[in-house]
């Protein structure tokens, strides 16, 4: 255990010492704070409009004004852009992480030394985990502490204990989804020799999860691909997309995480469901999502054993 | 010549028909060696000869096809963790995080290697290697004399009781070897550890080992002690003369 920290703690340090983390960091969290001054800007020239409506229908000697509909929309309604970051600039992110964590390694030549140290490879992989674990934590985190703080000054809903809660869960749910690809990029960059092509693979499923899957796993519902909206469409429930329907529905993890994360943030229905209807009615994607990050984990062990530190590659 | 007071007959380095296959090579041919307690042992041979294969495999770097290892009395499959504590290995052309301090580096390394105290003990290993204020220097900045000094402060933080050397002086200009010749020397009477040295430089073996193996073509064509070996030869002027005859009786 004490091994694993060490790791961790030196996976950490390393990752905040490159600058492309830092850069697509930056983008991220700025993203997260531009969504929540447009959610601002946007809920606040819509009150504005309002109110100035009232003062009109006021001097015009209407008695009977409408209530504000923006009372009627979720608080969390304000964080459905950060979805879509997730989706596209977190998943990203995530990738680059991963491929990074042991191509340092690869690329400095020090693994002939570490790999005589003595360390389990399940202690090393293991550390590995949790330190990109800790950095994504890190930057839900904050994303978190931006979103939330700031739907506090919108002019929604007032933002209760368990909108917190739903927040906190989705929050929860995208690092869980970020994690999987941190450790695609983790493991492409133990198996695969060439440097380019193990960041260009895990960049191909982050493309086929974000933009393919959700295409064909909703009989190509347009909405699907990235919007967590109401469908507006009947999916096409046809022949090979019938069959594509069954087979890639259950892997289509971008899906999944889109439409837990538009019921748990109120943007599908208007309305938040609660946690526990949407864990229980999606525990099946819950538990696809949290097997495919063990799988990477174990196949990661795995690849990692038989890798060659001499060579820099994997004995086939 | 040297000669090692401190060296025993307890085996601490023992290999029983190791092998390495690749594909449809044989780069390891059923090694047998034994290697006592103390020894500085001088591994000989030509390029792709096969020591540092043999120096990966008791490192526990890679697996053998057949045969078995055991340092310190651990068999190097069965109980990679347990031999990992009681050996130090510097690669040849070792490498580091670039990146980071001498110091952050060692502090790393000690502390997987589970030193207790990482502090206090890099700067007794730095001043053992008498390198002073370098600790703070980023190693990308380092001369190749000085990394492989550093190379030999991570090998020893942890007090291994072997030292796997590969081609140490590969690179080193005369007076890098000469001084790492004064260190291998020093460790082994100060520390007692018992050195496997990798090495092309024939005049290095006599002038720092107390045993020397010579591999060829993957086979162990000769091992005595160094003395025994000048006795031996003694029609031959020099170790370079005598490498080469056994050499061309193989």
């Amino acid at each position: 255990m004490e091994t694993t920290l060490i790791i961790a703690s030196a996976e950490i340090r390393a990752l905040f010492r490159e600058k492309t983390i830092y850069a697509i960091t930056g983008v991220f969290l700025l993203m997260t704070a531009a969504a929540s001054f447009i959610s601002w800007s946007t809920f606040t020239t819509a009150d504005a409009v309002y109110r100035a409506s009232v003062v009109y229908l006021h001097a015009r000697g209407v008695v009977a004004i409408p209530e504000n509909p923006l009372h009627s929309i979720p608080a969390l309604v304000s964080f459905d852009n950060l979805i879509i970051y997730v989706l596209l600039i977190g998943a990203l992110l995530a990738v680059i992480i991963g491929h990074r964590s042991f191509m340092r390694e690869r690329r400095s030549g020090i693994l002939q030394v570490l790999f005589t140290r003595p360390v389990s490879m399940r202690s090393f992989i293991f550390g590995k985990v949790l330190g990109l674990g800790s950095v994504l934590l890190g930057v839900m985190s904050i994303t978190a502490i931006i979103s939330i703080a700031s739907s506090f000054l919108l002019p929604l809903q007032q933002i209760s204990i368990e909108d917190i809660g739903h927040a906190l869960v989705f929050f929860f749910l995208s690092f869980l989804y970020m994690l999987f690809f941190a450790l695609c990029g983790l493991l492409f960059s133990i198996v695969v020799k060439s440097e380019s092509l193990a960041l260009f693979i895990p960049i191909c499923i982050w493309v086929g999860i974000t933009f393919v899957l959700p295409e064909l796993a909703t009989g190509l519902t347009p909405t699907a691909l990235l919007n967590p909206v109401t469908l507006l469409q009947l999916p096409v429930a046809e022949g090979f997309f019938n069959t594509a329907q069954h087979l890639l529905s259950p892997v289509s993890l971008g899906w999944h995480y889109t439409t837990m994360s538009g019921e748990l943030l109120g943007s599908s229905f208007r309305t938040s469901f609660p946690i526990l209807r949407v864990l229980t009615e999606h525990w099946i994607e819950i538990v696809t999502l949290c097997a495919s990050i063990f799988t990477l984990v174990i196949f990661s062990a795995i690849a990692l054993q038989r890798f060659d530190p001499r060579e820099g590659s994997i004995h086939e | 010549m040297k000669t090692n007071i401190q060296s025993s007959v307890v085996p601490i380095i023992v290999t029983q028909e190791l092998t390495k296959k690749y594909d449809n090579s044989i780069a390891l041919d059923s090694l047998c060696l034994s290697i006592n307690k103390g020894e500085i042992f001088g591994f000989l041979g030509h390029n792709g000869a096969g020591k540092t294969t043999t120096v990966s495999m008791l490192t526990t770097l890679i697996a053998p096809t057949s045969g078995s290892a055991s340092v310190c009395g651990f068999d190097t499959q069965k109980e990679s963790i347990e031999v990992q504590k009681c050996i130090g290995y510097l690669p040849e052309n070792v490498k580091f995080y670039d990146s980071l301090t001498a110091y952050e580096n060692l502090e790393y390394l000690a502390k997987l290697s589970g030193v207790k105290n990482p502090k206090e003990k890099i700067n007794e290993v730095l001043m053992f290697l008498e390198f002073d204020d370098v600790e703070k220097k980023k190693l990308g900045e380092f001369s190749k004399g000085m990394r492989q000094r550093i190379g030999i402060a991570q090998a020893i933080l942890h007090d291994p009781e072997v030292l796997f050397l590969d081609e140490p002086t590969s690179g080193l200009d005369p007076m890098g070897i000469k001084n790492l010749r004064k260190i291998i020397i020093k460790l082994n009477r100060e520390k007692g550890m018992t050195i496997f040295m990798n090495t092309h430089l024939l005049s290095e073996v006599a002038k720092t080992c107390t045993t020397i193996g010579v591999l060829n073509q993957g086979k162990l064509i000769y091992r005595d002690s160094l003395v025994h070996t000048m006795e031996r030869f003694h029609d031959e002027s020099s170790l370079e003369e005598i490498y080469f005859t056994l050499g061309d009786k193989h």
